[in-house]
């Protein structure tokens, strides 16, 4: 059983090599955005959902609300992946609370992708995973701050705009998904153009789901 | 470094937290009960390129409307690379690094031309 935990241990390091940029990231753009070292720590250590964090952070001084309503429904997507999980192997009820805790996108399509996964196995991919992402929010916020003394702060919130391209290169593969893309980019320099810029990833938000569900989803382009 | 907690920021954190926790665990725990619908995760799939590329637009749009090449230069080099990279490489923490150092750099170097 414990050979299994340290399976997925040993499998986290691929997670971790790409967590650890990420997190850092993340810890110096937290400190940017008014973060303190235990404010970073807690969103890292209690949300442990890098997108989302990013967001809250990116928005929280525009509207509280607002970022904290988009990062949920940004989350909201896990959902899918207990279903997924649970049909592909049993999880006790003892470590189901430390199993929830650190399903992220990685952790998921890690564990999915093995035939004989086992929830030992889960622990191991979460507890790599988790240590090192919240580990490299404690360092980020730290080189945050010194990257403040020497007065480049201002530039890291441009590392947020280049890492939403990157997630936004690897999501993209099928046709609808450019068509999602060019209707988003419309839809938010028009709202830009009419001082609605803040509003607008809920409003493309809510129209991607509305079109999806009521036309495409059943066309199925 | 201060070491006092925005109750804002702590509000925020904790409703975000719970939210994301329940929307794992939930299905953990009852999700063997339930069927998994195609539809339903292809519609989350594309709302999460949506919003991915809205903030994309919002965090450059004041930089391409101002028309000041010294902010417009950087700006596009370092996308450029960020492209370019992550359609190479899947860790996009390190394509994050490396896109900043290019716009540090190049905006280091394009400051006293302009």
């Amino acid at each position: 059983m414990f050979r299994r935990y340290l399976e997925g241990l040993r499998d986290s390091m691929t997670v971790m090599i790409g967590y650890l940029p990420v997190s850092l990231v993340f810890g110096m753009t937290a400190h940017l955005f008014g973060f303190n070292i235990i404010e970073a720590t807690l969103a890292s250590a209690l949300i442990f959902a890098g997108m989302s964090q990013f967001v809250l952070i990116s928005l929280i001084n525009v509207s509280p609300i607002y970022a904290t309503l988009l990062a949920s429904i940004i989350n909201l997507r896990h959902l899918i992946y207990g279903c997924m999980i649970v049909q592909k192997c049993n999880i006790s009820r003892r470590v189901l609370p430390f199993i929830a805790l650190g399903l992220t996108d990685e952790v998921f399509v890690l564990a999915i992708s093995r035939s004989d996964v086992t929830e030992q196995y889960i622990l191991g991919l979460v507890a790599g995973s988790y240590l090192s992402w919240v580990a490299g929010t404690i360092v980020g916020v730290m080189l945050g701050r010194e990257a403040s003394i020497v007065g480049v702060a201002s530039s890291l919130a441009f590392a947020l705009t280049i890492l939403f391209v990157a997630i936004l290169v690897l999501y993209v593969k099928a046709l609808k998904d450019v068509i999602v893309v060019i209707c988003s980019t419309v839809m938010t320099v028009l709202l830009y153009l009419y001082g609605l810029g803040q509003v607008a990833p809920l409003v493309v938000l809510v129209v991607t789901l509305l079109v999806y569900l009521s036309v495409l989803g059943r066309a199925c382009i | 470094m201060t070491f006092t907690v925005n109750i804002v920021h702590l509000l925020a954190i904790v409703c975000v937290a719970v939210v994301t926790y329940l929307a794992r665990y939930l299905p953990l725990r009852y999700g063997d009960r339930l069927g998994r619908s195609d539809r339903i995760v292809e519609a989350l799939r594309l709302c999460t390129i949506a919003v991915i590329t809205s903030l994309v637009m919002l965090s450059v749009l004041p930089t391409f409307s101002s028309f000041n090449m010294r902010d417009i230069v950087p700006a596009v080099c370092g996308i450029g690379v960020g492209v370019v990279l992550a359609r190479r490489m899947r860790n996009v923490g390190l394509v994050a690094l490396i896109g900043l150092g290019v716009y540090i750099l190049v905006l280091k170097l394009i400051s006293p031309l302009v």
